[in-house]
């Protein structure tokens, strides 16, 4: 089988996932059974495509021709194929998450949501890997459009809102931002190609490259970049296993993944030139992490609280495709699996929560990891990860990126990420510590009889690779071809 | 023989286009029954498609016809060039496909006496529209432009048998028919004093010597102005709401996506005139002129859509939006721009198509016209009708994957050229309210339940237009250079070149 082939076939299982979810929907068996099947299937494609990457072989697929000047096509390369792997493989955790959540809460159209989410997770993937600018557009825009009926899954008035934010703030930043960025781009270039060393470089001066790399990060309103961040609350009125994966880690990352695709092979040279807007959008994404912590403190509900601290967190993914230095869009790129695996651990945990005892507030967890050891255990692991708490994955995001910003003489960088580190933690950890340390509750569980091995299992795996991601960081940079050392 | 035929229609194309739907106009006219009147139409329409169609296949450099042997500037000369092609091969395949949607509500919604009149005055809409394109001076422009609006007007109050307020719609169009026709007039003889001639060419050579070409350009504005309103440029469109909405539903189908075509080619042809010979300042005049007019009628249109409570009035907004993005593309004033526009063009008419199809399906046998409830569930009760609409809607935002993506995509690219900032943020800002609507239609189609009395859509005769349609516009969106190629064509067989 060729390199191309595989890449094929990658691009097109999650279709085949979403059918086969739907034509089984009826047999709660078989309709879980498929799903996590394709799953993993999906996540085992997407390490024999790394396998196979580092072995040489370029894949490149091209499906149409739209524009002289434009093909859908795609072509990995370290920095997407990274992410892409990582999102399939929480995916593949998600699966049986879904599954054990679905059926405690027994939810009226579980086929319907897995469906979406297989679907949103292939078209994240596919953008990670696509080959130009034009096809990382249409893949985004497709997830975008996939990911929005899960956060109206439910149904009623103010849930239809919540999907009118989500769909309103996505597409209209993406139209009115992206698109003309893209256009633009396409008038210096006469292409759209991510090519290394920047499409752009030695082609623009610096008033088009501020106003430019202005209207990519805003365009890519998935990042969270403050005040475009509406959406992602917005999104948590979906089920905690589209929540957390596909919205707070898949969608969030892939537009912070756009960013550093942006800044390495739109711009590359040309980052430089953006003298105003550089400086100025690291301080926007870091300043407006704090103020994203804060606003989390503020809020009692779990899943909100989870929304803000994920704007929080990924700020520092923009902060290092902003910086632009090899170290810091590695660790941007780092920082996209740790988030993702702590991000989507965390809401593994509150799912498992909401579906056992009801329980949705965070005020209500005291002292629940008494009677949920395992999960507690897992959720504190993986909020001092995504916290960037020493020795845990996330504190490396935070380690390269300061010596990335050293490099690029903006030290003062690193005072921001440190600050935005522990106003995350602030967010996240003492809350883990009065679930794990303050008085068990009575009778916690309102459905004791749902606790099974597929809700528990993604929680405690999640908790253990927040820990061992840490012994990825070598691989990780040889694979993007980073040197960490001086 | 075959081949002797061939050779016969290329030779005649430029008067076969327009013959084709006069003598159907003719024959439907004693057509003892609607049926065989509208099976004239429909056959004229057919002719005119594959006239177009085998003209553009044969295309090798502008094509003359002087009738009776008198060549320009004394006698009446048609003309087919790059831009004449692509405008009647778009009216020619719409008009066809529109048109056999028609027959079947022919005879639902007009009175059986009055339907080989309906057959021919729409014939002779589909006369004037041909012949607009191909007319090769003012003065035969004037006279197919008025041959439009007065037939325009019969058709729309032959509406009153289904629906009374046909009758001021009626009204309407002959008031706003006389306004646009005077000021073509008007703007025609300006240029006629200012160049002594009517024939665009020798009009062009003069204007290109000129000194001072103020009053000619003064004299373009105008007559652009008189053509902006058959293209449905907003504000100019209040018109063809009345027409559309009030008139026969078969009428907008077959005409609807016809119209807007050969009003904004005409407007392409002045702005060519313009751009080619006018002074750079004026020239540079009537380009931000259109360009805000475009602008204006592209945000405009999409609020009107946005308040829009009736399927048929939604369509004509939605058509007039689009219109004012070709405007803009025309106000680049380059072959880029042009092409942009063409391509835009084709987009509004294939959308047109299937919106004024679909909402002629959709409408009400008790003269209530087609309230937005005519939508609740229909992705349920009609998937097919449903997914039409979800193409057309679709590209109308422009989403990707659809041929509406790359029209858009190209008119940047020229406003960007052009640097009309402002044309751009319109074609965005239309975008945008485009997905607000569209997403209450899709919410409406797919996430409600049908009223119980709701009546069946009576969409048989479309579908072969909405299949077609919906087709090309999916095809387009994934492999778009054929169409850019024939736009980009159509656009460099003008001068561009300026003095």
């Amino acid at each position: 089988m060729s390199a191309d082939l595989l890449l094929l076939i990658f691009l097109l299982t999650p279709a085949a996932h979403a059918m086969a979810v739907g034509a089984t929907a009826h047999v709660p068996v078989l309709r879980d059974g498929a799903n996590i099947i394709f799953a993993f299937a999906y996540a085992s494609l997407a390490m024999l495509l790394i396998h196979w990457h580092q072995n040489g072989a370029q894949a490149f697929v091209a499906l149409a021709r739209p524009l002289p000047t434009a093909e859908f096509s795609f072509a990995p390369e370290p920095i997407g194929l990274t992410a892409a792997a990582a999102f399939a493989a929480l995916a593949a955790l998600n699966a049986p998450f879904a599954g054990g959540f679905f059926r405690a809460m027994e939810d009226r159209a579980p086929a319907r949501a897995q469906a979406l989410i297989a679907l949103s997770v292939g078209l994240a993937c596919a953008a990670c890997l696509s080959a130009n600018l034009f096809t990382f557009l249409l893949c985004y825009q497709a997830m975008i459009v996939a990911s929005f009926p899960l956060v109206a899954h439910y149904g009623g008035p103010e849930i239809r809102r919540a999907g009118q934010v989500y769909l309103g703030v996505l597409l209209t930043a993406s139209v009115a931002l992206l698109l003309p960025a893209m256009a633009w781009t396409h008038g210096f270039a006469n292409r759209l190609d991510f090519v290394a060393g920047g499409l752009l470089a030695g082609r623009i001066g610096p008033i088009e490259a501020d106003v430019l790399l202005t209207l990519f990060a805003f365009g890519l309103a998935t990042a969270g970049l403050i005040p475009l961040h509406l959406w992602l609350p917005a999104a948590m009125r979906a089920p905690s296993p589209a929540a957390g994966l596909v919205h707070c880690v898949v969608v969030c990352s892939t537009g912070a993944l756009g960013l550093i695709k942006v800044s390495l092979l739109i711009f590359g040279g040309a980052m430089s030139q953006a003298m105003i807007a550089r400086p100025a959008l690291i301080c926007l994404a870091l300043g407006g992490s704090v103020l994203a912590s804060f606003i989390a403190l503020s809020k009692d509900e779990l899943k909100p609280r989870l929304a803000y601290a994920t704007i929080a967190q990924v700020a520092l993914c923009t902060a290092g495709a902003m910086i632009a230095t090899p170290v810091a869009l590695f660790a941007a790129s780092f920082h996209i699996v740790a988030h993702g695996v702590g991000k989507a651990s965390l809401f593994f945990t509150a799912g498992a929560v909401e579906a056992l005892t009801g329980r949705t507030r965070a005020s209500e967890l005291t002292g629940l990891g008494r009677r949920m050891p395992w999960a507690f255990a897992a959720f504190a692991l993986a909020a001092l990860s995504v916290s960037c708490v020493p020795p845990l994955a996330g504190a490396w995001s935070l380690l390269w990126l300061s010596a990335g910003a050293a490099r690029a003489d903006m030290i003062w960088v690193a005072g921001l990420v440190l600050a935005s580190c522990i106003a995350s933690f602030a967010t996240l950890g003492p809350l883990a510590g009065k679930a794990l340390f303050g008085p068990a509750p009575a009778h916690p569980f309102v459905r004791p009889d749902a606790a099974s091995v597929l809700l528990i299992l993604p929680v405690a795996v999640g908790g253990a690779l927040s820990l061992g991601l840490l012994f990825l960081i070598d691989p990780l940079s040889q694979f993007l071809g980073v040197r960490l050392g001086p | 023989m075959s081949e002797a035929l061939f050779d016969f229609v290329r030779a005649h194309a430029p008067v076969l286009v327009v013959l084709a739907p006069l003598i159907a106009m003719a024959l439907a006219s004693f057509a003892p029954s609607g049926r065989g009147a509208w099976a004239a139409l429909v056959a004229s329409a057919a002719a005119l498609a594959g006239t177009a169609i085998l003209a553009a296949l044969t295309y090798d450099g502008r094509q003359s016809y002087p009738l009776g042997g008198w060549a320009a500037p004394l006698g009446i000369e048609l003309r087919i060039d790059g831009l004449s092609v692509y405008g009647l091969v778009l009216i020619g395949v719409m008009g066809l496909l529109g048109s056999i949607g028609g027959l079947g509500l022919l005879r639902a919604e007009t009175d059986r006496a009055r339907q080989p009149l309906a057959a021919a005055a729409a014939a002779a809409v589909l006369t004037g529209a041909a012949g607009l394109l191909v007319a090769g001076d003012l003065f035969v422009m004037f006279g197919f432009l008025q041959w439009i609006w007065i037939a325009l007007g019969a058709l729309t109050a032959i509406g009153v048998d289904h629906d009374r307020r046909a009758g001021p719609a009626a009204l309407n169009v002959v008031v706003a028919g006389a306004v646009a026709s005077a000021l073509f007039a008007f703007g025609a003889a300006i240029v006629f004093m200012a160049t002594g001639a009517v024939d665009l060419d020798q009009a062009s050579a003069v204007l290109s010597a000129a000194e001072d070409s103020r009053a000619a350009a003064a004299g373009l504005a105008m007559m652009i102005a008189g053509l902006a309103m058959a293209a449905l440029l907003a504000p100019l469109h209040g018109w063809a709401v009345g027409a559309f909405s009030r008139g026969p539903a078969w009428s907008a189908a077959a005409l609807g996506a016809v119209l807007p075509v050969a009003g904004a080619i005409a407007v392409g042809r002045i702005v060519a005139l313009a751009a080619s010979a006018l002074a750079p300042g004026l020239q540079h005049g009537v380009s931000v002129g259109l360009s805000l007019l475009g602008a204006f009628g592209a945000i405009a249109a999409s609020l009107q859509a946005l308040a829009a409570r009736d399927v048929r009035r939604l369509a004509v907004y939605i058509a007039a939006a689009q219109a004012g993005c070709v405007a803009v593309g025309f106000a680049a004033a380059s072959a880029g721009g042009v092409a942009g526009a063409l391509f835009q063009l084709s987009n509004l008419a294939a959308s047109a198509l299937l919106l004024f199809c679909a909402a002629a399906a959709l409408t009400r046998a008790d003269s209530a016209g087609a309230p937005l409830v005519v939508l609740d569930g229909l992705g349920r009760r009609a998937p097919f009708l449903s997914l039409a609409v979800s193409v057309a809607l679709l590209t109308v935002i422009g989403a990707p994957m659809t041929a509406g993506f790359l029209s858009r995509w190209s008119l940047l690219q020229a406003t960007f050229e052009a640097r009309l900032w402002w044309g751009a943020a319109a074609i965005i800002l239309s975008s945008l309210i485009a997905i607000v609507y569209a997403g209450r239609v899709f919410e409406r189609m797919y996430l409600r339940a049908p009223a119980p009395d709701m009546a069946r859509p009576r969409s048989a005769w479309f579908a072969p237009g909405l299949l077609i349609a919906a087709s090309l516009i999916i095809f387009f969106g994934f492999d778009g250079e054929a169409p850019l190629r024939a736009a980009e064509g159509a656009a460099g067989s003008l001068n561009w070149g300026g003095r």
